[in-house]
């Protein structure tokens, strides 16, 4: 029996830690940008970081300056990664354990009832209206896990690329 | 029950609960119990506090490391002899933006004391640490293991071996080593009451009590000396620092550190270094059963009814 692939790896557990609304929420451990990621009935995307500032609080007796030169595990911190729901089955409950989705998981909540179709599309773009590069980033690997559905996606990528120029005036 | 002939140490025919306005009397009475302290014979000093920013000034540039440990109780409910424990050795440069985090761990047979192997793993910590240049070494607790006195040879002899090794290597290698009690109810100095408790009255804000031999009896054991020192920082509790006899004729700059490093502690009271390596060390109760529920998955003898019952 192998260890990781049934426990995973125990250093990197993530955690959902609190939901934000019915397709926001936040979770705790080293994600990216961009990242896919999975819950028990939920697949999201990670749309911005941040470090939890609470331990940082406790410490308020000393100037900020002062905490990264005198206390500098502090401002390294617990990262928070906010996801965005993608495909909801069920609402992720605090605490749950987060995986990294894989191709298999992608593939499958776009192939349902063998149509291809991205339900979540509109509202991942209003979410995303001032970086429109995390939906043209998520679109290209969409591309590598669903090489069939190519052409139909590199049109809505293209459509992402014009939003991007026009919303900077070019 | 009657609680008129309320005494600690003897057996009430009621629950805790219910002798708990006995037990408030009992320690107001302790608080205000006449006693006679020896604190006169050593002295009291006092930290300077130069500006607002006195103790960053004191810390500047200054690598200071903290060990604690934590353990995992043997797993016996998920059919598994084995315990483990963990030390976490948090070191930080202060005003350089610097630190290290490192952890030691060990897994733990039944037959085999998890205290004592967790306390051993904590010295070998700090031990590594010794003979690299300026260090200052935080351990969390005391250095006068009296309750050992308690236990069985073999396991006291391994506990004063460990003393043994931390006192020598410190004062070999020149490398100040603290043994940080927040809470001590040690009786080196009163004759009655805790000494804390009796100099709280005594000490003003950061002042200390000079270095004092301690000479209760397990320290007959020991090759050399443990000295220790109040340090007032509340106006409720001082604190006792412990450290080795070499460490006496420096002990004003010493203990400046020591109040510098509880200052940057969120509470201003327990050590920074402390704290943190605290944080990082702490096996929670959720991860032992998380371990647990995989140690089952993989192990052929599986989990206790006894426990899945309890959980149900």
């Amino acid at each position: 029996m192998d260890f990781k692939e049934n426990v995973g790896d125990l250093g990197e557990n993530m955690r959902i830690l609190r939901l934000l609304s019915d397709d926001e929420f936040e979770v705790e451990g080293e994600l990216k940008i961009g990242d896919v990621i999975k819950t028990s009935g939920t697949l999201a995307i990670v749309l911005s970081l941040y470090h939890e500032d609470s331990e940082i609080r406790k410490y308020l007796g000393i100037e900020v300056g002062k905490i990264e030169e005198f206390m500098p595990d502090l401002s390294a911190g617990e990262r928070i990664a906010k996801c965005f729901t993608l495909y909801c089955k069920e609402l992720p409950k605090p605490g749950e354990e987060v995986d990294l989705a894989d191709e298999r998981d992608l593939r499958r909540i776009h192939l349902e009832g063998n149509e291809f179709s991205i339900p979540y599309l509109i509202a991942l773009m209003k979410k995303c209206r001032d970086r429109l590069w995390i939906v043209r980033d998520y679109l290209d690997r969409l591309m590598m896990v669903i090489p069939e559905e190519r052409g139909v996606i590199e049109i809505i990528k293209a459509e992402v690329e014009y939003r991007m120029l026009k919303s900077m005036e070019i | 029950m009657d609680f008129e002939d309320f005494e600690v140490g003897k057996v009430m025919d009621a629950k805790i609960f219910d002798s708990m306005p006995s037990f408030l009397e009992f320690i107001k009475g302790m608080e205000s119990f006449e006693h006679e302290i020896e604190v006169e014979k050593a002295g009291i000093a006092r930290i300077e506090l130069k500006g607002k920013d006195w103790y960053l000034n004191v810390l500047n540039g200054k690598r200071v490391t903290g060990v604690d440990g934590s353990q995992l109780r043997h797993l016996r409910e998920f059919g598994i002899p084995f315990g483990a424990v963990q030390v976490a050795r948090f070191s930080v440069v202060h005003g350089e933006r610097d630190y290290s985090l490192e952890f030691k761990s060990k897994w733990v047979g039944l037959e085999y004391d998890l205290d004592f192997e967790r306390f051993n793993l904590e010295m070998d910590a700090l031990i590594e640490e010794m003979g690299k240049r300026d260090r200052y070494l935080f351990y969390d607790g005391s250095f006068v293991l009296s309750f050992i006195s308690q236990l069985r040879r073999d396991l006291r002899g391994v506990y004063v071996d460990s003393i043994n090794r931390i006192l020598e290597r410190s004062e070999e290698t020149c490398t100040p080593v603290f043994g940080f009690v927040e809470r001590s109810y040690a009786r080196d100095i009163s004759d009655f009451i805790y000494d804390a408790l009796a100099l709280r009255d005594t000490l003003n804000l950061f002042e200390y009590t000079k270095p004092l031999p301690c000479k209760r009896e397990i320290t007959k054991e020991y090759r050399r000396k443990v000295y220790f020192s109040y340090l007032s920082l509340n106006k409720l509790f001082p604190v006792r620092v412990e450290f080795p006899k070499w460490m006496v004729d420096e002990i004003d700059r010493f203990i400046e550190l020591v109040a510098a490093e509880c200052m940057l502690g969120s509470t201003r009271n327990y050590p920074y270094v402390l704290e943190r390596a605290h944080k990082y060390a702490v096996v929670r109760e959720v991860e032992r059963e998380t371990i647990g529920r995989i140690f089952s998955k993989f192990s052929s003898v599986g989990t206790s009814f006894k426990w899945i019952s309890k959980k149900m």
